[in-house]
């Protein structure tokens, strides 16, 4: 008889199931420093900085999953960024940003095409050809706008500074959204091959899957959600900066392992990552709240950070190392 | 409806080696054929040449007799053409449910797995092994959780799951139990009432005969035989699979081996188990040159791995008579052993580093601190000297050299070690025939300087040419020991195939 | 236990964080009370207390009840001139603490993007400060938010960088004119004449922007001083050797050379360790290392020259004292003040130091760090000149 109860099987059947309780806590100990976190305006503007991450670490899970990485979306927000904050303007009218938003995406996709080209056709190193894009698509950026500035018309960054529909943050109905879109993804075939390929990409080929299309498609998808990101990062901030999405890639990262993803692929879903971007999130917030020393700060986000990477091991190591 | 196929003539080369020349085979329904052959014979490439997975460099395949391409595994799937692999085609990550049938999941309206009709088909396919199950199997559990047996049975299921016309069981017994077993050649049996064909490959010569209609022998990737089971036995069969006139041409020097049997005890070892072996125990005595033998994957590899401490093992080893337990191969290196690897890419060698740092790599220490580089460098150049290493110089990188000498430097590295026993994996594993020769040498006078060696080697020739007594592996025990009189080409398959204790066939 | 309860426990589990972390989004009181007070109990009501006294009543008040909280933000801390200008806030806080004028300054620190820093400032609303004193990353992307918290009356001056946001103060030194004096002096040394290249900071960097417009504009006014090349030093001491050093190469008769800030000091380096036949003369900066640096220069070559001009840390400081002194309550004479959006108090440059006065500059670095930049913080009284 197989125990259903251990630790194993929750984490690979429920792969969100630790980056829920990290979640919690943070939740709870930022709650505890903050008792004014979930009033309405405090938590909308929380939410909607930590949106942008949010986006770029869904797409980030997928590759993960599909056993790539993506070091990439960093440029990629940049490059979305700089041609809001050039072709719209301070003084754009609606209907040219929503014009350009368009732009965007479709350059998003482009631009995570171009990664999924060189990777699936033609076969080269996830980690070298993304690093080697995110300075195709950084050194863009700075081209289209070698100075910060520019922006986007205040009345439309206010649309995504204030929304709130039902007296919640915009940022949750986009979340939700994105959570109810991958739990129909992830059930559909296509879903399938992904974590497939993810998991075993010669045994997928043998079981004839679409493996090349497949591992393109992770790139198109990290693609979309960086360049969704950079429209959030512009509607933040209402202005352009070439450098802007430059610590957002290892952010991602971190982001999706503690969501629960491996580096090795083929396991953990977008619900952790989720999760998992938002506890990064919450970890700045609570280090600000505890009046942690400035010169501390670093030392100690960074050793929350391991801690919580390192947790799911470390409990590993004292199960096996007990009876 | 009677179908057939048939492959005429097949070559497939990877890179420069041939792994078939002239592979044939024929195959109808309601038929079983037994694939057989001794170690890199070409039978997994035969059936991965049916299976669509390598293209082919020559030959074709026909389909009732009409002429077809398999391209990928996607064509030969609609076919009708399903494969067991040995090595499993199953994402250890996903489900058992979702294993089976990946590709093919029956869907809903909407567009998503139907989970209902996906559980209810998957417990339909896991009940025609009900009974044989050790773990309380379900649908959604990964199958990284599965043990091996299990794995192998959902591999077997997701084959038979596109209900094909012709099943490659390609060793897929090598991991079942015996009632396992029994209940796939029930199954098969069913199959073969039902239209279908199959190809069974395997070692087990009593399974062949029970279960096979027809064989058909590979020999060096050459096709030398087939016909009906019921016209073969056992030793026939065998002897269709050994090569006649043998390649090996090396003989040791003095052509008689020395006798050794007055020398002082190296190595001895008494109920070593690990995961794969079942208690091993045997004595080498010093400047003894000992062969392991067997199919591949019987343990060889874990034995050599435990003996040099790279490996959890139980039991007890003594080295010069000193009782010894190595938990690190630090500690084993430091009484003088030293193991070369069989994958040199991957364990043995430092490719873009200079053959002089990989040759040093071992011993740095022992040039001491400050480095005495000069000295370091004569001894390199005399090893590489007598190893007759063809290189350009010391200092160039090791990638820069052929399989052969690059497998030199392994061996090198350790002999600057000056080792007294030398645990050798399979290394003339896709080394030339020239280099092979001179190897061959190297070992025997290693043996002559009164140094030990244990070697293990997937190519049979060697080892009766080159070992005073060869230990056969099967199935994680010593299964027979042939030396002398008895250290034939005959009695090692049949040992390695386990049909025989040895001895005459 | 069969499994199906374990299961069953696990999800019931689940569930209930969710829905606690639901029923506390939900916020507000008229929705659900029967659910949000089994999940108050489970924690605050101890804790609230103690939070509360920390962050005292006043916010309900206005402003002219003390004592004040200040909150700083700065996105960036690898550098010797936010360390310092940290450390001075701390020590003028200080001085307002003990009149018991003000709390224990709040400061978000770390290096962080525009979003970081948004978020910094955010979460000093969420603390309820009184003023805020922000050095910007960014010199529109804080601007929603940093109108926000003038929208909530917090006194919002931004230092060492000018912004243009309404409501927004602005305390600093005029960059422009900054670079214009030594670019001045570099062409007067040269007798207008000569051949020099040109370090800058960040590309698009907006300080670098204003104080490369400067020194443009005035060698615009010497026809026959030539730029012959300019590339970034990337502010890194280390860069600005560098890139130093292939000018050295490249252009062997340089006349002189511009530069800013810790690039000074690679880029005097660069020109000790070439010793050309020639050596240009070049720009430095108000730090003591430099100063030292240029001493040991002149034993080497007595007829090198350079010049000083500190771009002193000393303006946070002086911005802390000026807000103080509003949220006192006093009006800001607006006539003083200049800049964009006219509300930016132009802090006048401190130290320069010359051949004539090295000796004066390297008095004033006694026992201080290499590090340290000369600086100068307006007093109190100074600051009143601001106010009417």
């Amino acid at each position: 008889m197989k125990n259903r109860f251990t630790w194993d099987f929750l984490m690979t059947r429920y792969p969100a199931f630790f980056p829920l309780i990290l979640l919690a806590i943070s939740i709870i100990v930022n709650w505890i420093l903050q008792p004014n976190m979930f009033d309405r305006e405090t938590l909308n503007s929380n939410m909607r900085v930590f949106l942008p991450l949010v986006l770029v670490a869904v797409g980030q899970a997928v590759v993960l999953i599909g056993g790539g990485i993506d070091i990439s979306v960093g440029g990629i927000v940049s490059i979305v960024n700089t041609i809001l904050a050039t072709r719209v303007g301070l003084d754009g009218s609606t209907e040219l940003m929503w014009r350009y938003v368009l732009v965007s995406i479709l350059v998003g996709l482009l631009a995570g095409a171009i990664n999924g080209f060189f990777i699936a056709h033609l076969r080269l190193q996830p980690i070298i050809t993304t690093y080697a894009t995110s300075f195709l698509y950084g050194g863009l950026a700075l081209f289209i706008l070698p100075n910060p500035g520019g922006g986007i018309p205040a009345s439309i960054a206010e649309i995504y500074r204030t929304t709130t529909p039902l007296k919640l943050p915009l940022s949750f109905f986009i979340i939700a959204i994105i959570l109810l879109v991958w739990k129909y993804i992830s059930s559909t075939r296509y879903g399938k091959y992904l974590f497939a390929v993810g998991g075993k990409a010669d045994a997928a080929y043998e079981t004839a899957v679409p493996v090349t299309s497949v591992q393109f498609s992770i790139y198109v998808i990290s693609g979309l959600m960086a360049a969704l990101a950079g429209i959030a990062i512009t509607m933040l901030s209402g202005s352009g900066n070439a450098e802007i999405g430059s610590a957002i890639t290892l952010n991602s990262i971190t982001a999706v392992i503690i969501g629960g993803n491996s580096f090795s692929g083929g396991i953990g879903g977008v619900t952790g990552p989720v999760m998992g971007a938002i506890t990064l999130s919450i970890i700045q917030n609570i280090i600000s709240f505890a009046h942690i020393n400035t010169w501390w700060e670093t030392l100690v986000k960074a050793t929350i950070i391991v801690i919580a990477l390192a947790a799911p091991g470390i409990i590993n190591l004292l199960r096996r190392s007990g009876p | 409806m009677a179908k057939s196929l048939s492959a005429r003539n097949i070559i497939k080369r990877y890179g420069g080696v041939e792994a078939l020349s002239d592979g044939n085979l024929d195959v109808h329904t309601g038929e079983v054929v037994a694939l057989v052959g001794a170690n890199g014979s070409g039978k997994s490439t035969m059936s991965k040449v049916i299976n669509g997975v390598v293209v082919l460099d020559g030959g074709q395949l026909f389909l009732d007799d009409k002429p077809v391409q398999l391209s990928s595994p996607q064509s030969a799937k609609k076919l009708g053409i399903a494969t067991v692999f040995q090595e499993l085609s199953l994402i250890p990550q996903m489900t058992v449910a979702e294993n089976i049938w990946l590709t093919r999941e029956p869907m809903t309206a909407y567009g998503t797995v139907n989970r209902k009709e996906i559980d209810k088909k998957t417990n339909e396919l896991l009940s025609l092994f009900q009974g044989t199950y050790k773990t309380d199997i379900h649908p959604h559990d990964p199958v990284a959780s599965l043990p091996a047996d299990e794995k192998q049975i959902i591999e077997i299921l997701k084959a038979i799951s596109v209900d094909p016309w012709l099943i490659i069981l390609d060793e897929a017994t090598a991991s079942l139990d015996s009632r396992q077993v029994t209940r796939l050649f029930d199954l098969v049996k069913h199959w073969k009432e039902a239209g279908k064909a199959i190809v069974f490959v395997s070692h087990r010569m009593e399974e062949i005969f029970r279960i096979a209609d027809n064989y058909s022998v590979l020999r060096n990737g050459k096709t030398v035989g087939s016909g009906k089971m019921s016209d073969i036995n056992e030793k026939d069969l065998v002897k269709l699979m050994i090569e006649k006139e043998s390649v090996f041409s090396f003989s040791r020097t003095g052509s008689k081996k020395p006798d050794k049997a007055d020398k002082p005890m190296c190595l001895e070892v008494d109920g070593l188990h690990t995961t794969t072996l079942k208690g091993i125990s045997f004595r080498v005595r010093e400047g003894e040159l000992v062969g392991i033998g067997g199919l591949r994957g019987q343990g060889q590899r874990d034995l050599l791995l435990s003996l040099y401490g790279a490996k959890p093992h139980s039991g007890k080893i003594k080295i010069n008579g000193k009782e010894s337990k190595f938990n690190h191969p630090r500690q084993a290196m430091k009484k003088g052993l030293a193991l070369v690897p069989g994958d040199r890419a991957r364990e043995g060698l430092l490719y873009i580093r200079s053959i002089l740092e990989n040759l040093l790599l071992p011993s740095w220490k022992k040039y001491g601190f400050p480095l005495k580089i000069a000295k370091a460098k004569h001894d390199a150049g005399k090893i590489a000297e007598s190893l007759n290493l063809k290189m350009a110089g010391l200092n160039e990188p090791v990638s820069s050299l052929s399989g052969g000498n690059a497998q030199k430097v392994v061996i090198g590295k350790w002999l600057m070690r000056q080792p007294s026993l030398l645990l050798l994996n399979d290394p003339t594993k896709g080394v030339d025939v020239g280099t092979k020769a001179e190897f061959y040498s190297l070992l025997t006078n290693l043996c002559n300087e009164g140094k030990t060696i244990l070697f293990y080697s997937s190519d049979d020739e060697e080892l009766i040419g080159l070992c005073d007594r060869v230990l056969v592996l099967h199935d994680g025990i010593i299964r027979t020991e042939l030396s002398g009189e008895t250290l034939t080409k005959e009695n090692l398959i049949a040992a390695s195939l386990g049909i025989s204790n040895g001895g005459a066939l | 236990m069969s499994k199906k309860t374990q299961k069953v426990l696990l999800w019931i589990f689940s569930v209930l964080i969710i829905t606690s972390m639901l029923a506390a989004c939900g916020g507000t009181p008229t929705q659900a009370p029967a659910t949000e007070a089994p999940v108050a109990t489970e924690a605050p009501v101890e804790t609230e207390a103690p939070v509360a006294t920390e962050a005292p009543v006043q916010t309900e008040e206005s402003t002219s009840k003390e004592p004040f909280t200040i909150g700083i933000s700065n996105p960036f801390i690898s550098s010797e001139y936010r360390t310092q200008m940290i450390a001075e806030l701390i020590e003028v806080n200080k001085e307002y603490m003990d009149k018991g004028l003000t709390t224990e300054l709040i400061i978000e620190s770390a290096d962080t993007d525009v979003a970081g820093q948004i978020q910094q400032l955010q979460n000093l609303m969420a603390k309820n400060v009184d003023a805020i004193l922000v050095n910007p990353g960014d010199v529109q992307g804080l601007n929603a938010t940093l109108q926000e918290a003038v929208a909530k009356g917090i006194i919002v001056i931004s230092v060492d960088q000018e912004l243009n946001v309404p409501g927004v103060y602005n305390v600093g030194i005029d960059q422009k004119a900054w670079a214009m004096e030594s670019a001045k002096w570099l062409a007067e040394k040269l007798g207008g004449k000569g051949n020099i290249v040109q370090i800058e900071g960040f590309p698009g960097h907006p300080a670098n922007v204003a104080r490369m417009e400067g020194v443009a504009e005035v060698f615009a006014q010497y026809p026959d001083i030539k730029v012959l090349a300019t590339d970034t030093g990337k502010w890194d001491e280390a860069t600005g050797q560098q890139v130093m050093s292939n000018f050295l190469a490249a252009y062997p008769n340089l006349d002189g050379y511009w530069t800013q800030d810790g690039m000074a000091i690679g880029a005097l380096q660069a020109v000790m360790a070439a010793n050309p036949a020639k050596w240009p003369q070049g720009v430095g900066e108000g730090r003591c290392q430099f100063l030292k640096l240029w001493q040991e220069a002149l034993t080497m070559n007595p007829d090198f020259d350079s010049i000083a001009v500190a771009n002193h840390p000393g303006v946070s400081p002086t911005g802390l004292r000026i807000a103080v002194n509003m949220l006192m309550g006093k009006q800001v004479d607006k006539s003083k003040l200049g800049g964009v959006n006219g509300l930016s108090f132009v802090i006048p440059l401190a130290a320069v130091i010359t051949s004539k006065n090295l000796d004066e500059g390297l008095a004033m670095c006694e026992g201080k760090p290499d590090a340290y930049l000369l600086d100068d913080i307006m007093t109190d009284e100074e600051v009143q000149q601001y106010f009417k």
